[in-house]
């Protein structure tokens, strides 16, 4: 019965209901999408980072080399020759050296000329085909085979600079890997010697119509170049070591990714945190209205709530009831803000290729559920002054001023 | 049953009212006449509980309304003693229907189907109890309110100008309900009132100066 009535009473002025969720939805909304976009983001950074300790590239922006050689998602920094990096890294300090070679692309998606050990960082498998064995060979990540419909055996031209003409020399699926969520899903992998061979032959045909190479414009791949190295070190000396001795001693740049992605991070941090300084004002807001709004009903209903103290009803079941109506509008106002902000990840992440590449989430996430408590604290906060109200009625002055 | 001894009320830096005796067992029916500010609603307040009472004893149902608890008062109050009032309040986002059975149910009582059949039917109200109490006339919602206060079966019903709005036919039709309810109940009936034209419904009379 008790349940009955709170309802019925919340649904009885559905106009004063709608003002009040709408604020509690918006302001949560707000807050959930931006909750869900940095996990997003933080967690596509971390999984790619993977554990690369440098980026060895030519230089230029620090951040520029990150973004371009671990998410390809920027231009390169310029190109460097492979040999002389080899020569750079030989010694104690390096594991592992993964070369990177692309400039080219195929329907958006970038070619990379590498090694296998690229496809073994990120653990990528094979769910048809073969990995390359040799030049003009490449696999496919999940997303280019799914997207661009390309099968193994198939052959496709890269385009020069991603998007300029296609190139003569044609590529041929070898194997096509399973979704791995990282960057890898987004590639079209070949080997290094692939790069360099197409590369060759178009200098060689610049060369021959008397122009200038558009690779000396740009940071597409010559023979021996590569675009930027991934790192691993040996030990944890090398931290402090390697980029001094690489930036002082040679012409590339060597930038420590953590680092750039954690500064890139926190400048984000600055946008978000207004974000959702903004959407807890609208919370606050939304919390004032509820008191309005039960405040303005409980004038409204002094009589009946007096009736129902003669009725028998305790001072604090009155309490109780606008206790729980403010909870339930500030409930139904957060479960529809979260609603509403995957409704509107879930348009973000289908937009673009870039939010593609980003394996948004739509389980609840912990501070999610702080966000719940925090929303549900505001109801109950916003209610407080009305059920005091109802819990100090006099019901004898209330039934006598009737 | 109901006994009302030696009541005094005095408002703070107001009137103050001196109450005759009153002594009613259940069934019986009392009429309670006065001038406007003569108490009449005071003493419906603290015969109800709604008021504490400053001086006298009242015992409704060989309870003493004083020694209970703020909040035992008001579960008493919603058991023993059913009220009838001048503006028939009612929760205006429930059906009549949830309206008589919320009395039953803040009293913390089992309502008697065959009680609550017995009401509907005596009071003609089977064809108003899915409405909303605003969309009722005030003859409706005073039969609707009278089903209320007898839900829980209690000895005493206070009634506060209960014909006040009716016109004659109905306020006879509604005095004569009210005493046959409370008979049938074994309610002791108080009608608290300034309307002349109930004398000749309840001999047994106060008049308050």
């Amino acid at each position: 019965m008790i349940g009955k009535l709170i309802w019925k009473n919340i649904w009885f002025k559905k106009g004063n209901l709608l003002l009040s969720v709408l604020l509690f939805m918006l302001g949560t909304a707000v807050i959930s999408l931006l909750l869900l976009v940095q996990h997003g983001i933080s967690g596509k950074l971390d999984r790619d980072l993977q554990d690369i300790d440098a980026v060895v590239g030519a230089k230029g922006s620090p951040l520029q080399l990150v973004l371009s050689a671990v998410y390809h998602v920027d231009a390169p920094t310029g190109n460097i020759n492979y040999d002389d990096l080899l020569a750079s890294t030989r010694g104690p300090l390096v594991e592992q050296v993964i070369p990177l070679a692309y400039g080219d692309g195929y329907r958006g998606y970038r070619i990379v000329g590498t090694t296998t050990d690229y496809i073994t960082k990120y653990n990528g498998e094979l769910a048809q085909g073969n990995i390359f064995s040799t030049a003009m060979e490449v696999v496919l990540g999940a997303k280019v085979a799914n997207n661009t419909g390309l099968k193994t055996g198939e052959h496709f031209a890269g385009n020069h600079g991603g998007d300029g003409d296609a190139h003569e020399e044609p590529y041929t699926v070898a194997g096509i890997l399973k979704p791995t969520g990282t960057v890898l899903d987004f590639l079209i992998l070949t080997p290094v010697e692939s790069v360099w061979q197409v590369h060759a032959h178009q200098d060689k045909t610049v060369d021959e119509n008397g122009k200038r190479s558009h690779a000396a414009d740009t940071a597409e791949s010559t023979s021996a170049d590569i675009t930027a190295a991934l790192i691993k070190y040996r030990s944890p000396m090398a931290i402090m070591t390697f980029p001094r001795m690489i930036n002082a001693q040679t012409n590339f740049q060597a930038v420590n990714p953590t680092l750039e992605i954690n500064k890139l991070q926190s400048l984000m941090g600055v946008g978000v945190d207004t974000l959702k300084a903004i959407a807890g004002v609208i919370m606050l807001v939304s919390a004032f209205s509820v008191l309005i709004m039960l405040y303005n009903r409980l004038k409204e209903r002094r009589y009946e709530l007096a009736l129902m103290r003669t009725m028998g009803a305790s001072r604090w079941l009155l309490a109780v009831l606008l206790l729980a109506e403010g909870l339930i509008l500030s409930l139904a106002g957060v479960l529809l803000g979260l609603l509403i902000s995957r409704g509107i990840l879930l348009l973000l992440s289908q937009a673009g290729s870039l939010n593609q590449q980003i394996p948004f989430t739509f389980a609840l996430l912990p501070q999610e559920l702080v966000l719940i408590g925090v929303t549900l604290l505001l109801g109950l906060a916003a209610a407080i002054i009305p059920a005091i109200a109802a819990f100090r009625l006099n019901i004898a002055k209330t039934l006598g001023d009737g | 049953m109901i006994v009302a001894q030696n009541i005094v009320h005095q408002y703070p830096g107001g009137s103050s009212f001196t109450y005759p005796n009153i002594a009613l067992h259940g069934g019986e029916t009392l009429l309670i006449k006065g001038k406007s500010g003569s108490g009449k609603t005071t003493l419906l307040h603290l015969l109800s509980g709604l008021l504490r009472l400053q001086k006298g004893v009242i015992h409704i149902d060989d309870i003493e309304l004083q020694t209970l608890s703020a909040k035992s008062l008001d579960l008493f109050r919603g058991k023993h003693i059913g009220l009838v009032l001048q503006q028939h309040h009612f929760v205006e986002s429930i059906s009549a229907a949830d309206n008589i059975r919320l009395a039953a149910f803040l009293a913390n009582k089992k309502i008697d189907e065959q009680h609550l059949q017995h009401l509907i039917q005596t009071l003609g109200i089977a064809k108003l109890l899915h409405k909303l109490p605003g969309t009722l006339s005030v003859g409706e919602q005073q039969r609707v309110s009278i089903a209320r206060a007898l839900i829980n079966k209690p000895g005493l019903l206070l009634a506060d100008e209960p014909t006040s709005s009716l016109d004659d036919d109905n306020c006879h039709a509604v005095a004569s309900l009210l005493k046959a309810l409370c008979k049938d109940a074994g309610t002791a009936l108080i009608v608290v009132t300034h309307d002349n034209r109930l004398h000749a419904d309840f001999p047994n009379q106060i008049v308050l100066s």
